[in-house]
């Protein structure tokens, strides 16, 4: 399992993650998300090993990551966001070399290996270097070598990023499998569908701390029954405050800026004739509506005022 | 150990996928070694020989009797010896097409005899650097040979000046009782330093230094060794960028998290590289052996010298690819630092024709250590004592540089 308690990572003045404490239990998959600099990657860089925190500690299968790194990091898989792969060597070549770098070797390397090729779907171009595969093979192949060694704990970052969506759904059965199998996984995704449809609990962060935490229901039950509204165009902030805070009462406004205006309200769809009245009145210009029925996207935005993907 | 070997094996499969990289090695250093051996003619080729052009304003017996010094047994082989005009002499130095200009001033015989002060003017040729000085000891020799002839013989030859005075101005010719009185006069002075010049109160024993010994050896067996460690130093450069592949590809974040540690890591790459400093100093040392007639049994040793330089020389570039931000400017800087060691460390030009300053620093310089010891190595010049000395502090160096490598690349480097 993953335990993570109190985790801070500062960089001189700037604080990129702030008392983040979360665990994920074995067959669990534990969704890590945020926007852009919202402090994923410093927590996963942490857990993997990369990066010193600043306070706080990681244990990973009840192993100090700290003190008893080599140890711990033995039962650790990683799937990196960017390929982690050799391009020269093939497919056989690079998992034979992950796999013996974490110590397999013989009849018992040579088999996982080749169980780990039919996994991913690559047996029968395992001979080829891997430069001539394609993105989603290489993907795949950057999956396997993250499982080769069997870990009790595998770290997924981003791992459908650039991935044609054949390769995508495969790619989450397969990260559904080693759940299934009894790893803990952390996952990260900008893919809102995908947590929903892999994570038993989230966390989301923003600006390095986290701001809500959950099983999927119980985040969509924080969001109740409202709508998201989402306008794009130019508008006044001071006299959209004020001119919805006295016209469209039980409205929430959740982003208001010079160009964006997220609003959240009961049965948008019925009072948008309304809305758009207001914003005439006030010289807003308007150039693109978004509706959202809630999810876990419109939650996402709730908190953290940005979509997840931008 | 295991994982070392997985480490190791695995550099050997990334190694042998770019082949062509070991037909650049192999094939730089060939075709510089050819071009030189071949523009210097060669281990049979032409001795170099002194071009000296003299200007005699004198003309007189004792002039002529200095230039004819220079045509005195093996002299007569390494200097060449015209008179010109002045005009033409100051043009031919001035242009560099010889290797000194000597005027000899009017009068000068006169003073020599007389004992009287006079000076020869030497103008040599700044483009070269021993040819020149081959005339300057020619010339010293001759001077302190005047000294002592004075010494010796000053009254005689005071004498015989005296004569020829009396007959260039009177007209008075020598009587033959004078000459005769002189010629007595010589013969005691001889008979009394005989004895003390035969035989020898000491006996000199002929001990070659190695240091000028260096002449013996063809001017293409001079760029033999540096041509090897030029080879070396680029192929531990191009070692050394390797690093940058590793990051960018993001197998250098993966290693971080793995149990193996990077020092494993690093040290497979090391042995790596070590193998292949050995298998390319094995395929280019037989070429230059036999070519240059060196013996055979020189070869497990100097290839192993040679090899021991690259894998020093790699952490060295490596630990300069560390410290650069962004891989350009780790390329760039590696270059800045990669050919003054080989102009300075005798890889461009042999230790032999650079002034001494320089030599003295290049011979100091990482590259220049192990070349000079290599050379003297293959010259029969040193002993294996000396070399393990170096040697050893050579692999500490080495030591010290992997673990600041591992710890800048665990600390810094693999973040990114």
């Amino acid at each position: 399992m993953i335990e993570v308690q109190g985790l801070r990572k500062q960089y001189g003045d700037f604080v990129a993650v702030d008392g983040v404490s979360f665990s994920a239990q074995p067959g669990q998959i534990f969704g890590l998300l945020g926007p852009n600099g919202a402090g994923k990657s410093t927590v996963i860089g942490c857990i993997s090993g990369l990066l010193s925190p600043t306070a706080g500690n990681v244990r990973l299968v009840g192993r100090d990551l700290t003190t008893d790194g080599p140890e711990a990091k033995r039962h650790l898989g990683i799937v990196p966001q960017d390929l982690a792969i050799y391009e020269e060597l093939s497919a056989t070549e690079n998992l034979t070399y992950w796999g013996g770098a974490y110590g397999m070797r013989g009849s018992e390397l040579s088999d996982r290996v080749a169980e780990v090729l039919a996994y991913i779907g690559l047996l029968d171009r395992a001979k080829e270097p891997t430069k001539r595969y394609s993105g989603g093979m290489k993907r795949r192949l950057n999956f396997g070598c993250g499982i080769v060694h069997r870990p009790k704990v595998l770290l997924l970052d981003e791992p459908t990023v650039a991935i044609d969506p054949q390769s995508r759904g495969r790619l989450l059965d397969m990260v559904q499998e080693q759940a299934d199998g009894g790893a803990a996984v952390l996952y990260t995704s900008h893919y809102m569908e995908e947590a929903e449809r892999l994570c038993n609990q989230l966390v989301i962060m923003d600006h390095g701390i986290v701001i809500a935490e959950g099983t999927v229901d119980e985040l969509r039950a924080t969001l109740g029954e409202r709508d998201i509204l989402q306008f794009s165009g130019t508008f006044a902030p001071e006299r959209v405050r004020q001119i919805f805070g006295e016209r469209l009462t039980g409205t929430e406004i959740l982003t208001l800026e010079e160009d964006i205006l997220q609003v959240a309200m009961e049965g948008a769809s019925h009072k948008l004739p309304d809305v758009f009245h207001v914003l005439n009145e006030i010289d807003a210009d308007v150039s693109e509506t978004v509706l959202r029925r809630p999810n876990l996207e419109s939650l996402f935005i709730k908190l953290t005022g940005k979509d997840l993907r931008k | 150990m295991h994982t070392l070997w997985n480490e190791v094996e695995k550099e050997i499969r990334r190694r042998l996928g770019d082949r062509w990289v070991f037909l650049y090695w192999v094939g730089i250093p060939l075709v510089i070694g050819t071009i030189v051996t071949v523009g210097t003619g060669g281990s049979a080729g032409p001795k170099p020989v002194v071009e000296l052009v003299v200007v005699d304003r004198d003309e007189s017996f004792v002039s002529s009797m200095l230039l004819s010094s220079f045509e005195q047994g093996e002299l007569k082989e390494r200097i060449r010896v015209d008179s010109v005009s002045a005009d033409v002499g100051e043009e031919l130095i001035s242009r560099g097409e010889v290797s000194a200009l000597l005027i000899i001033p009017s009068g000068f015989g006169d003073a020599v005899l007389r004992d009287q002060p006079t000076s020869l003017t030497l103008k040599t040729n700044p483009a070269q650097a021993i040819l020149p000085r081959i005339v300057e000891e020619v010339l010293n020799v001759e001077v302190d040979a005047v000294f002592y002839a004075h010494r010796i013989f000053g009254e005689e030859v005071r004498g015989v000046v005296d004569l020829i005075d009396a007959f260039e101005n009177d007209g008075a010719r020598p009587d033959e009782e004078a000459i005769a009185a002189i010629s007595v006069q010589i013969s005691r002075v001889v008979e009394q330093v005989v004895p003390f010049l035969l035989p020898p109160a000491i006996e000199v024993e002929m001990i070659e230094d190695p240091s000028q010994s260096e002449q013996h050896a063809s001017f293409a067996f001079l760029f033999f060794p540096g041509v090897l460690m030029m080879s070396t130093l680029l192929i531990a450069q191009g070692l050394s960028g390797d690093v940058w592949n590793e990051r960018e590809s993001g197998t250098l974040s993966r290693m971080v998290s793995m149990p193996q540690g990077l020092t494993c890591f690093l040290t497979g790459k090391l042995i790596v590289a070590a193998l292949i400093f050995l298998v390319i100093s094995s395929l280019l040392l037989p070429a230059g052996f036999y070519y240059h007639a060196v013996s055979f049994t020189k070869l497990p040793l100097a290839s192993f010298w040679l090899t021991l330089a690259g894998c020093s020389l790699y952490l060295l570039m490596l630990a300069i690819q560390l410290s650069c931000p962004t891989r350009k400017s780790a390329g760039l800087f590696t270059t800045l630092v990669l050919f003054p060691l080989m102009m300075i460390g005798g890889s461009f030009f042999p230790f032999e024709t650079m002034p001494d300053w320089m030599a003295a620093i290049g011979k100091w310089s990482p590259n220049g250590v192990m070349l000079e010891h290599l050379k003297r190595y293959l010259l029969d010049q040193h002993s294996l004592i000396e070399m393990l000395g170096v040697a050893v502090a050579v692999v500490t160096g080495s030591c010290v540089l992997l673990v600041v490598a591992t710890a800048v690349i665990r600390h810094s480097f693999a973040k990114g």
